[in-house]
């Protein structure tokens, strides 16, 4: 009897977990599916699950594009700019946090520091418009990449601080032992083992500047224009062009997600905060 | 002799060294835009018409008894109890049915990759995408249901229009607490439940009285991330609904990004900052302690 | 309480990645723990003790043949259908509840009323010392807190068999002396079948009444202390019960007149047997044999008593615990004695070294088993 209940609530497991996927894939497939289609084959009704003329004039139509291309190019500025200062200063205060907590300001300062990134970006927008806008700075990538930079430090801090935590401290005084300077023993022993987890620091700042939105949305928006801007009014004059905009939306996403893809073990480690050791 | 003095000095002063930049740019960032919104809150402020008048209470007054206001905090809640409830339960579900069912560690793999491919994705493009699978007309969404003989919806209407952006955030955001819960439930060791199994509990009873209260701390963390999430709400409003229509969809952080950053009245959205900043510090300050509370336990462990 | 009877049971696991091979954890086990009998299982660490007791706990599958609790085959039941009680290696106590809690849990699983849970608990806290710490976290309890709560746990219930997973292999030297002692009283109280498994043959000559010997998925023997002790079945048994372990060398038969001797490869030293194994080698007709005699049964002697002798060389002393063991040479042959620490002995003298001929292990060079079984 039980092991017919059993294979039952199995069985409704495996219905609940298949219906799950195919909320979670279907709107990708979909997004695929359609920007491989010529525009009158997107508008066709009922539609086709599979494009019936392939094609890639999409792509090639988003590529040539001045203002798409633009706004790549002003993306990967931003956001590989405020990942470096991200990930060197984070690492500078992670490593003392993990090491000398108590002469670094200890677990107060460093809770402090995440909590900057948890506040809701909202309360830091309006003043930031106002100041910038005093100093001529709007519609600069300055602007951007300094929040950036600051949205990305907390998170970097806290990482790199994990990350150096899990080094075993002996395996620095075994260097000190053996007549290296401190110095010197940070960049033989320690940095090596710590550089996994700062790629994948590397990664998730990389990924946030690279995806976000409302800072953007605020500070920038003539000049420079990032592409989480240009992508909901891409092509979209008397009626939305979705092949174009949906591989436009392919370009975009695809460098976040092959990466992820590539590093998932330090990311999946490194999205859930660090709250799980893996 | 003078060896050891100068170690004391590096041990205590590097440290603090190492710490300084990363204090500095924090504490500026964050100290100048609270003072300046604490004191644009009880002035009225638009920078295209003149300069701040001091006005004492009176943005907080209009707030409270503003509808509109009002009518987002509701929504807010909804988002909530809808949004988030589901995300959890969804995303704890899946997580267990996932360990449970799911015995190759490639499948698994496989399986949590392509659920974390969501988050990965821009939220503007998330919200794109949403509204081109939800539109009323062409969208896939409403074609399936008229080709099932089920009436279509209009997903961006009055009615419809904040349920599409739970969709939406559901869609993107249920893998955080999955993977959370997931990564949570993998590392319980293997022999708490034999014990279990021998001394007779059933798979309910397992459930129940083991695996999730011994993930009670993470599900609380999974579940306070999502909820300052709330606070964060703007991207996917802007992307697919503009609050609307008629307001229908607004959020309260939406809400205050359209008064300060949009009609430029700085005065009121200071106000509303402050309003929604001193309710997201109680929910930063429960993370922080269970935060503390996971780290201590894994510290023992 | 119930009889546990093992026939032709087989553990295989197959492989989980593609090319691996099947790995045979327990061959063709035949084991019969009587009623009330405390049975170690115990090898060396893979030799299958550990996954016998799981499938007799019901936490792995029996790849073939049939396990009985007294006559009822179980291999189909759950544990809990079973109602063994196990406590773990690890202890595996539930870290988020009490040690009340842990305690009562299988109580609670079976629906027993609050009254009762609350007796039952408090007289096994007493039992296991546990009064003080009965609202405590497991993480905050000592090692050896721990083990009693989960003995505790293990024992709430009534179980018809008690298996017990190395639960002192992670205890020290102390605590397990204490934690033997405890294990061997709550046998003799609860009288309930039990089966222990470990590595340590200490423990389980100490705790059990019978110990059944594993090495390499296969039962080697089962027995007494004593009977393994003074007649090991085969090699590896004789080798490894005892300590410290068994002289063996290789032996080559030799006759003068009607006498039939053991001449030790390499030395110059022949050893007499009792007549059942004298009777034995004549039987067999062979020329060589494995020859064991333990460092306990060689004796220094200072008066030459001519029969059953030999002389040898001590090459050094060393003191281990509260005897001392020598190394003796004859020839190119190295011998260890176990001799009492006052016995008064220089490297380099030359002694005289007796023997008791009814305790001249012989074991067949092929087949490694003892001769008396063959």
């Amino acid at each position: 009897m039980s092991q017919k209940r059993f294979s039952l609530i199995r069985t409704l497991g495996i219905i609940f977990m298949i219906t799950y996927i195919v909320f979670i894939a279907f709107p990708i497939y979909w997004q695929l599916n359609t920007s491989f289609k010529h525009i009158g084959e997107v508008r066709k009704i009922p539609p086709t699950f599979f494009p019936k003329h392939f094609t890639l004039s999409p792509y090639i139509n988003v590529m040539n594009n001045p203002m798409a291309r633009k706004s790549i190019y002003d993306s990967l500025i931003i956001s590989i700019t405020t990942t470096l200062l991200s990930v060197l200063i984070g690492s500078l205060a992670g490593y003392a946090f993990a090491r000398y907590p108590k002469y670094a300001g200890g677990e107060n300062l460093s809770f402090w520091m995440l909590s900057v990134r948890m506040f809701p970006p909202i309360v830091f927008i309006l003043p930031f418009f106002f100041i910038f806008n005093n100093l001529g700075l709007t519609d600069t990538y300055f602007s951007l990449i300094v929040m950036y930079f600051t949205f990305n430090l907390p998170l970097s801090v806290w990482l790199m601080m994990m990350f150096f935590g899990d080094i075993p401290r002996e395996l620095e005084e075994a260097a000190y032992v053996d007549g290296y300077k401190p110095f010197r023993a940070f960049f033989k022993v320690t940095l090596p083992l710590v550089l996994p987890g700062m790629v994948s620091v590397v990664m998730l700042c990389w990924i946030f500047a690279w995806n976000e939105f409302l800072f953007a949305n605020v500070l920038v928006g003539t000049r420079v224009k990032t592409f989480p801007l240009v992508i909901p009014t891409f092509a979209s004059g008397s009626s939305i062009l979705w092949n174009q905009v949906m591989a436009f939306t392919v370009i975009a996403m695809l460098p976040p997600i092959i990466l992820f893809i590539i590093l998932r073990r330090y990311m999946i480690r490194g999205l859930s905060l660090g709250v799980v050791k893996g | 002799m003078s060896r050891k003095g100068e170690d004391i000095l590096v041990k205590r002063y590097v440290p603090f060294l190492l710490v300084l930049p990363a204090f500095i740019v924090l504490f500026s960032v964050t100290i100048f835009p609270t003072i300046w919104s604490l004191y644009m809150s009880f002035h009225q402020y638009n920078p295209i018409i003149g300069k701040p008048v001091p006005v004492g209470w009176k943005n907080f007054n209009y707030i409270l008894h503003w509808d509109r206001f009002q009518n987002s905090v509701v929504h807010l809640f909804y988002y909530l109890l809808f949004g988030v409830g589901i995300e959890m339960i969804l995303g704890i579900t899946v997580a267990l049915l996932l360990y449970e069912l799911i015995k190759s560690e490639k499948i698994r793999l496989l399986l949590l990759v392509l659920f974390i491919i969501p988050m990965m994705i821009p939220p503007s493009i998330v919200g794109t995408l949403w509204r081109f699978l939800l539109d009323p007309f062409s969208g896939v969404v409403n074609t399936i249901l008229s080709m099932l003989h089920l009436p279509v919806v209009d997903w961006f209407g009055s009615k419809m229009a904040l349920a599409s952006l739970i969709i939406a955030d559901i869609w993107e955001w249920t893998s955080l607490p999955l993977m959370i819960i997931y990564s949570g439930r993998v590392s319980l060791p293997q022999s708490v439940y034999e014990a279990a199994w021998v001394d007779g509990a059933s798979q309910w009873t397992i459930l129940r009285r083991i695996t999730l209260p011994m993930l009670k701390e993470l599900i609380a963390i999974a579940l306070i991330i999502r909820f300052m999430d709330a606070y964060k709400f703007i991207d996917k409003v802007t992307v697919m609904t503009q609050g609307g229509p008629g307001g229908a969809s607004e959020l309260p952080s939406y809400l205050a990004y359209l008064v300060g950053a949009q009609q430029f009245n700085m005065g009121v959205a200071s106000a509303m900052t402050w309003i929604i900043g001193l309710g997201s510090i109680i929910v930063i300050m429960l993370f922080v302690k269970f935060m503390k509370k996971v780290l201590k336990s894994q510290k023992i462990a | 309480m119930a009889k546990v009877t093992l026939k032709n049971v087989y553990k295989i696991y197959t492989p989980r990645t593609k090319g691996g091979k099947e790995v045979e954890a327990v061959r063709d086990l035949n084991l019969v723990i009587e009623d009330g009998e405390f049975m170690a299982l115990l090898g060396p660490s893979g030799c299958g003790k550990t996954s016998t007791l799981r499938m007799i706990a019901g936490l792995e599958s029996i790849t073939k043949g049939d396990i009985y609790f007294d006559d009822v085959r179980v291999n189909d039941l759950s544990s809990v259908e079973r109602n063994v009680a196990m406590a773990f290696e690890t202890y595996s106590l539930y870290p988020h509840m009490t040690v009340y809690k842990n305690i009562s849990f299988p109580l609670e699983v079976r629906h027993k009323s609050k009254k009762e849970i609350h007796k039952i608990v408090e007289n096994l806290a007493k039992k296991f010392q546990l009064d003080d710490v009965l609202n405590e976290y497991p993480a905050r309890l000592s090692g050896g807190q721990q083990q009693r709560v989960s003995l505790a746990r293990a024992l709430a219930r009534e179980p018809s068999v008690f298996l017990l997973d190395e639960p002192l292999s992670h205890s020290d030297a102390q605590l397990r002396f204490q934690m033997r002692t405890e294990i061997k009283r709550l046998h003799y109280e609860i009288k309930s079948t039990m089966i222990y498994v470990t590595h340590d043959q200490l423990e389980a000559l100490s705790l059990a009444d019978r110990v059944a010997v594993m090495n390499f998925a296969e039962l080697q023997q089962v027995g007494t202390r004593d009977e393994l002790y003074n007649n090991p079945y085969n090699l590896f048994v004789a080798d490894f019960i005892g300590e410290p372990p068994m002289n063996l060398n290789k032996g080559l038969v030799t006759q003068e007149d009607d006498d039939l001797f053991l001449k030790l490869l390499g030395s110059s030293i022949t050893l007499h047997m009792n007549a059942e194994r004298t009777e034995k080698i004549k039987r067999l007709d062979k020329k060589e044999y494995i020859v064991g005699i333990r460092p306990q049964d060689i004796i220094p002697v200072e008066v030459p008593s001519g029969f059953m002798t030999f002389d040898a060389e001590v090459d050094f002393v060393e003191f281990i615990g509260e005897r001392s063991l020598l190394t003796i040479k004859n020839g190119d042959l190295t011998l260890k004695v176990l001799a009492s620490p006052d016995f008064d002995v220089k490297a380099g003298e030359v002694l005289k070294f007796s023997y008791p001929p009814e305790r001249v292990h012989v074991f067949d060079i092929e087949t490694e088993k003892s001769i008396l079984v063959l």
